[in-house]
């Protein structure tokens, strides 16, 4: 039979839930980027539903009790243009820059991104980097779950069928940083290797946070890294800069593929780690 | 020349930049059905049997082809003959054409394809070319596993290779290229009255197409029309494969007797249609104490895939231009087109010689490294001047501007203050430039001179526009403007009233492929022929108007006619001239017929003129290389071309343009990879990396004339040319930045760092 998918339309966040829970083989869609291309190449043929989330109200940058969410529907664009993100979390403002090129910052969602759940989603690392807490959303209620707790596998998470990302939740503070990334080509490139960084200072300390992705089945933080950062005096002498770039490249456990090789990742993790210092 | 010459705008310009151009995907027929390919999805296998049963119990369908129901013969009509339009015993290749579903609307015909079962015995592929040349290789074609080989003797290269001081030795590997034109290849056939077949569609080859229907459906050619649609691209990979959608398509019309449409998806296009060869280049070069070339000895070795279709000539070509433009007494080149069990390849930009241009610039570049040499000195050492001698013994008597494209080239790009050795480059990011010089020979050759021949049917209407039918196509390249600017000047029309129409096989006789960078020069002398019979009788009309004595009193320019005695008093415009000419009832059409100039070709020794005449360029890279993360970026690429005359310097900036960047992507991204079973695995523009318009660097065209006496108006041809020397200009300038050669292309961060 040829694949009759039906197309829903919510009006309520609640309501997606209730569909996507009911229909066998539903799939939520945002902006289409990753999902669409999908059901082209014949991923995912069992599909019945689509549910479209693109005009619920999950378009919104907030101040809540001390954190900024950010709403899965999202654009990359918005994201971007956001004045609160821009002020507070440069890493994902420049991770979200770096996402194809303008028309597909346009379409696609920083929900999308994480519930795709690829290594090399670039929004991901920034994520790890800033703190952040994804809250998911089901028709009997809300839980919130840490970003290093939602990622299971290359492509998979905790989402359970029912459940959407309605939010990412980030630790308001100011916070410096940098994400870097090395792909085939200068736009519309899927990341050989990607690393954020950020840095605040709580309780008179800085802190740092770093990233990595495409270098493990999961974006992976890099403790070792952090510790050392942590600990080390600013501005880095080059041995700390040195130090963090070997122990960057100790915890990337990359694999070789269509796009690079397992030594050359391994390399730039230490690469763009001492980039990513010396951008201070 | 009112237009020859100049920037006149393109004639399908404005249509295309509003969405006005309708391709083959946009036209429909009343009653239509769709069709669609079911593959091999194994790379080599004997097909026992296909069952079409449950597919044709689906709704919508109403016909499963395969081979049996092919009603003429079951081969495409190209070199050898050796590809079927539908797998019979055999299945060659991942991604083979094994049977068609036909249905009344495309989404039937894909849920139906995917239930053909094809019941197929694996058997062990070839993969490569050198599997295929191994001793104890299984055999897939003949007893060789090759289509086709070439030699080149000029005088004895073994014996001078032993006196030479210094000698040379190198391998090189190219990859695939895809052509990614925009439009996928798509025809609609349409069944007629009296058993004729018309077929529209995107082509660059309207015969071969009408060739390939005929013997497909087994009628007579004179009842076979071929209308080729606005086409969105082609750079060599709409030369053959249309003839094989095209005869699929005939074959379904006819048996369902209703139109049937079959446009590729971009994933099926790039599985199964014609790509650039893989190549495998063995370099031997002896130079004396100067790093003059005195013996060059050659081994050419490229994958033509499952079929030969049209690796015979794609091989040819590149075995004349395997030493590059430079002058060498005693040469010996052997050439072998291989078979494997992967996707034929056939023609791109450039056909067969990119490969032996990357080897040829990047040895002479090492030639020049290790003697200490100006890259740029080395050329101008050996390469060609009017009068020297080629591989096969040509002596360049005219139209060579090789030379001036070097000086021009690197006075431009400011190669005397900038160039410095690799040796001196410090710190982590380090600029290089590289250097690549080229020639190619214009048109078919000896290799395929029977078909060299063009045909035109120019007519003045009655209101005194014109009407030109051409037998070679318009791709994007801008050939119905240039054209018709030829055609313009050569009857003394204005060029706003010529017309040069997009080609129907009922219109011209078959004028051969539109290849080679042969259009510009091909139909363009052909129009300059038709002009020369049409002019006279416009010139007979003017005298009278003008009441002269003789038709040579009267002068015709740009639409207008008057007396040379009084260039400032009458003028009769061409709309009076062609009434009156209709008044008169002299004819008003003529046809042109131009045959090539000739070339030759020894069998045995590869001896002659293997083209009728050369065109030239010279290409300097620029590049910037991130040491650490071997990440480079090309800046700036200066081209100078030698394409004898710029009939529009505004389209041939254009092709410069954006051959260099086909070249970028070859040189830097582009790959097609396959799965230890052959299965092709990166068939689609998100794993197929092309460069951007954000990779894209400052491209400087320089137009160099050195007109060539037999062009119309000294043009030559040189549409294929910019793509064809870019890669070994960008490698040479990775070396110079880096002092990493790299040998196999593409060139990757991870090759300059050694971290593949
Ligand atoms: C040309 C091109 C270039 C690209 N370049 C990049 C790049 O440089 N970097 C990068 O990281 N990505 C890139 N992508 C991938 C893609 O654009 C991003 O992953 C994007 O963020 C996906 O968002 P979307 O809204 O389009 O997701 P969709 O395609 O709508 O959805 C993706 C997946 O997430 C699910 N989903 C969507 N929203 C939710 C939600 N709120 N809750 C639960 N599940 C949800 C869908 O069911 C689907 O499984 C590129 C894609 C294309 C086509």
């Amino acid at each position: 039979m040829i694949n009759q998918i039906s197309f829903f339309k919510p009006d309520s966040v609640i309501q997606a839930c209730e569909i996507l829970a009911r229909e066998n083989n539903s799939l939520p869609v945002a902006g289409g980027t990753d999902l669409i291309v999908k059901i082209r190449n014949g991923m995912f043929p069992q599909t019945t539903a689509f549910v479209d989330l693109s005009s619920l109200p999950l378009r919104f940058i907030r101040e809540t009790d001390g954190q900024i969410e950010i709403g899965s529907g999202c654009t990359m664009t918005e994201v971007i243009e956001n004045p609160l993100v821009c002020k507070h979390f440069p890493t994902l403002t420049k991770a979200a820059s770096t996402v194809g090129a303008l028309q597909i910052r346009n379409l696609a969602t920083i929900g999308g991104n994480s519930a795709n759940s690829s290594p090399a989603g670039d929004t991901i690392p920034a994520m790890f980097a800033l703190e952040a807490s994804i809250k998911i959303r089901s028709k009997s209620g809300l839980r919130t779950v840490k970003i290093d707790q939602f990622f299971t596998g290359p492509g998979k998470n905790v989402l359970q069928r029912g459940e959407i990302i309605e939010s990412f939740l980030l630790p308001k503070r100011e916070t410096r940083g940098v994400f870097l990334k090395l792909g085939e080509r200068k736009a519309h490139a899927i990341s050989k290797i990607n690393l954020a960084l950020a840095t605040w200072t709580e309780s008179g300390k800085a802190k740092f946070r770093v990233a990595m992705g495409s270098v493990a089945p999961t974006v992976i933080r890099a403790p070792e890294v952090e510790k050392l950062l942590e600990s080390s005096s600013q501005p880095f002498s080059d041995e700390v800069i040195a130090e963090a770039a070997s122990l960057a490249t100790k915890a990337a456990r990359p694999i070789s593929d269509v796009r690079s090789s397992q030594a050359y990742r391994k390399q730039m993790a230490g690469v763009l780690m001492k980039r990513a210092m010396n951008a201070f | 020349m009112p237009v020859v010459g100049k920037s006149v705008p393109r004639k399908d310009a404005w249509d295309k930049v509003q969405g006005k151009a309708r391709y083959v995907d946009d036209y429909s027929f009343s009653d239509i059905l769709y069709a669609t390919t079911v593959r091999s999805e194994l790379a080599y296998a004997r097909l026992n049997g296909i069952d079409t049963a449950r597919a044709l119990s689906m709704p919508g369908v109403k016909a499963v082809l395969t081979h049996v129901d092919v009603q003429g013969k079951n081969a495409v009509p190209l070199v050898f003959e050796d590809e079927p339009f539908l797998a019979q015993d055999y299945l060659r290749f991942h991604g083979e054409p094994v049977a068609l579903v036909i249905a009344e609307s495309y989404e039937e015909a894909l849920a139906a394809a995917a239930l053909v079962k094809v019941d197929a015995e694996p058997l062990k592929p070839v993969l490569s070319i050198r599997e295929a040349i191994a001793e104890n290789a299984p055999k897939i074609y003949k007893d060789d596993n090759c289509f086709s080989r070439y030699n080149i003797k000029k005088g004895d290269a073994e014996t001078a290779m032993k006196k030479a001081r210094h000698i040379f030795e190198r391998e090189y590997e190219t990859p695939y290229q895809e052509h990614a034109y925009l439009e996928t290849n798509g025809v609609i056939a349409v069944p007629g009255l009296e058993d004729s077949m018309a077929v529209y569609g995107t082509m660059q080859c309207p015969f071969y197409v009408h060739d390939a229907v005929a013997q497909a459906i087994g009628i007579d050619r004179n009842k076979v029309r071929i209308v080729q649609t606005t086409t969105g691209g082609g750079f060599g990979g709409k030369e053959d494969f249309p003839s094989v959608v095209a005869g699929q398509a005939a074959i379904a019309a006819k048996l369902t007797g209703r139109p049937v449409k079959l446009v590729y998806k971009r994933e099926e296009d790039i599985i199964a249609s014609s790509k650039r060869h893989p190549g495998l280049i063995k370099m031997k070069i002896g130079t004396d104490e100067r790093g003059k070339i005195v013996a060059a000895i050659i081994d050419y070795y490229i994958d033509g895939g499952a079929y030969s279709t049209l690796t015979p000539i794609v091989l040819w070509r590149g075995t004349v231009h395997a030493l590059g433009p430079y002058e060498c007494q005693d040469i010996l080149i052997k050439s072998y087109g291989v078979a494997t069990n992967k996707v034929p390849c056939g023609a791109y930009r450039g056909f067969g010689s990119p490969q032996v241009i990357f080897a040829g610039e990047s040895i002479i570049d090492e030639i020049a490294d290790e003697l200490k040499i100006d890259p740029l000195e080395i050329r101008r050492l050996n390469g060609y001047k009017v009068g020297s001698s080629t591989a096969t013994s040509q002596i360049i008597d005219q139209s060579c501007g090789l030379m001036e494209t070097i000086d021009r080239a690197a006075a431009k790009a400011d190669w005397k203050s900038k160039w410095q050795a690799p040796s001196s480059k410090k710190g982590s990011t380090r600029t290089g430039l590289g250097i690549s010089t080229v020639y190619y020979g214009v048109g078919l050759g000896a290799g395929g001179k029977h078909l060299d021949r063009v045909a035109t049917s120019m007519t003045i209407m009655k209101d005194g526009s014109v009407h030109c039918a051409i037998g070679n196509v318009e791709m994007g390249q801008g050939a119905r403007t240039v054209l018709a600017q030829i055609a313009a000047d050569a009857l003394g029309a204005s060029y706003e009233m010529v017309n040069v129409v997009e080609t129907d096989t009922a219109l011209v006789p078959d004028s051969g492929p539109t290849v080679a960078s042969r259009t510009t020069f091909m139909s363009g002398n052909s129009l300059m022929i038709a002009a020369a019979e049409l002019r006279p009788r416009l010139l007979h009309v003017a005298k009278d108007m003008l009441g002269e004595t003789r038709d040579e009193d009267v002068e015709l320019i740009d639409g207008w006619a008057f007396s040379k005695r009084n260039a400032n008093g009458q003028r009769i415009h061409f709309k009076e001239l062609a009434q009156k000419l209709y008044a008169y009832r002299l004819m008003p059409s003529a046809f042109g017929w131009y045959i090539a100039p000739d070339s030759s070709y020894d069998k045995d020794t590869g001896q002659g003129n293997a083209y009728f005449v050369y065109s030239y360029c010279t290409n300097i890279a620029e590049v910037e290389v991130d040491m650490e993360t071997g990440e480079f970026q090309v800046k700036r690429i200066t081209c100078a071309h030698d394409m004898g005359k710029a009939i529009n310097p505004q389209q041939v900036e254009g092709q410069i343009e954006g051959g260099t960047l086909q070249g970028m992507g070859y040189a830097t991204m582009e790959e097609i990879r396959h799965d230890a079973n052959g299965k092709m695995l990166n068939n689609a523009f998100a794993t197929y990396i092309l460069p951007t318009t954000e990779d894209t660097p400052v491209i400087d065209p320089i137009i160099v004339e050195h007109a060539y006496d037999r062009g119309p108006y000294g043009a030559k041809g040189f549409g294929e040319v910019p793509l064809m020397g870019i890669a070994p200009a960008i490698a040479n300038a990775v070396y110079n930045a880096t002092g990493k050669r790299i040998r196999i292309l593409p060139i990757k961060p991870e090759k300059i760092l050694g971290l593949e």
